[in-house]
């Protein structure tokens, strides 16, 4: 088993890995909601197609964690000799939900390990206050 | 401050949720100790910076009761002990906070708002990305891995001050050292790059 930070989850994922991430286009699925199909990768009518299909799918029909990524609107780093992967949105898509100012929810752990969210705060206004100790 | 802000605004309906992007959990606690009346929460793995746009620390942003973000990420100070250094007069921001709680004024229009969020460039996701890794792999114990992780991401944002200086403790950098010193002088080189709204900046000549 292998590790990807899944934008805030921690996921453990089957992989075969070398110099390269690959994965089972199920696991890739499971992992990402993007299928791969004759057409591209698909989630639900939505199809992306794939440009350098060498590189986004090996010889024996593994799909190449990093190159796929970015086919699926995603950044990836992969450390396939630590056995660990993260993704999150790719720039382009971050951007966009930034200036939708839509705030984005999130759910962190308080000092006690409780669990807060941005939502407990509904009809409030809240200051975000980002800082730290170093 | 932001702890008297709290007890002053918070009958008028303003929250503070003070996001601690810090992996060093005792010092979270010693500054939250001071400050009762805050809801702390710790973000080891820098999810609301990378999803607003934080670039450096202190930091605000202004959420409405609607979910809507008002105020973009800028540099805001409790005080003005470190004006000497960081040339922020910190009451500007409070005054402007006050008047958005009290009486529902905004100084930005949702245009400038969005003009202003710090969209992330795919070098900088990247590096945010090798940070996550870099937690990961330091709780695992394994420091090499962790270092090797934090160098990529100080290769794909040297002037993020939050992937930058951020890094300093958990590699046993000292973050007030000759190091960080370094970086600032990199920083200044480079147009000291960061928030452009710049709320309460003194500005400085030469």
């Amino acid at each position: 088993m292998a590790t990807v930070i899944n934008d805030t989850e921690h996921v453990e994922v089957e992989a075969v890995l070398d110099s390269r991430w690959l994965m089972q286009p199920a696991a890739f699925s499971a992992l990402t909601g993007w299928t791969l199909k004759p057409e591209g990768m698909c989630r639900e009518d939505v199809c992306a197609p794939i440009y350098h299909r060498d590189q986004v799918i090996s010889a024996d029909g593994l799909i190449d964690l990093q190159h796929a990524a970015p086919v699926v609107g995603l950044s990836a780093v992969v450390d396939p000799e630590r056995r660990v992967a993260a993704l999150a949105a790719s720039a382009p898509i971050r951007a966009q939900e930034m200036i939708s100012l839509a705030a984005p929810e999130f759910t962190l752990a308080n000092l006690s390990g409780d669990p807060v969210s941005l939502h407990d705060f509904d009809r409030r206004k809240v200051l975000l206050l980002a800082w730290s100790s170093w | 401050m932001w702890q008297q802000l709290q007890q002053e605004l918070g009958p008028h309906g303003l929250s503070i949720i003070a996001v601690a992007i810090d992996s060093d959990v005792d010092a979270v606690r010693e500054w939250a100790a001071h400050a009762p009346e805050l809801t702390v929460v710790i973000d080891r793995e820098y999810t609301v910076a990378e999803r607003y746009g934080i670039v450096n620390v202190p930091a605000t942003v202004w959420i409405d009761e609607d979910g809507h973000i008002v105020r973009p990420a800028d540099t805001a100070m409790g005080d003005d002990r470190f004006r000497a250094f960081a040339h922020v007069d910190s009451s500007v921001h409070h005054t402007l906070l006050r008047k958005w709680v009290m009486n529902d004024e905004r100084d930005l229009d949702d245009g400038t708002v969005a003009s202003l969020m710090e969209r992330p460039s795919p070098e900088l996701q990247l590096a945010r990305l090798h940070r996550r890794i870099a937690v990961l792999l330091h709780d695992r114990g394994d420091m090499d891995g962790a270092g090797i992780h934090l160098a990529a991401a100080t290769a794909l944002a040297p002037n993020d001050w939050v992937i930058r200086r951020g890094s300093m403790p958990m590699t046993g950098v000292d973050p007030f050292g000759a190091e960080f010193f370094s970086f600032v002088e990199e920083w200044m080189a480079a147009g000291s790059p960061g928030y452009r709204l710049r709320t309460g900046r003194e500005d400085i000549t030469g």
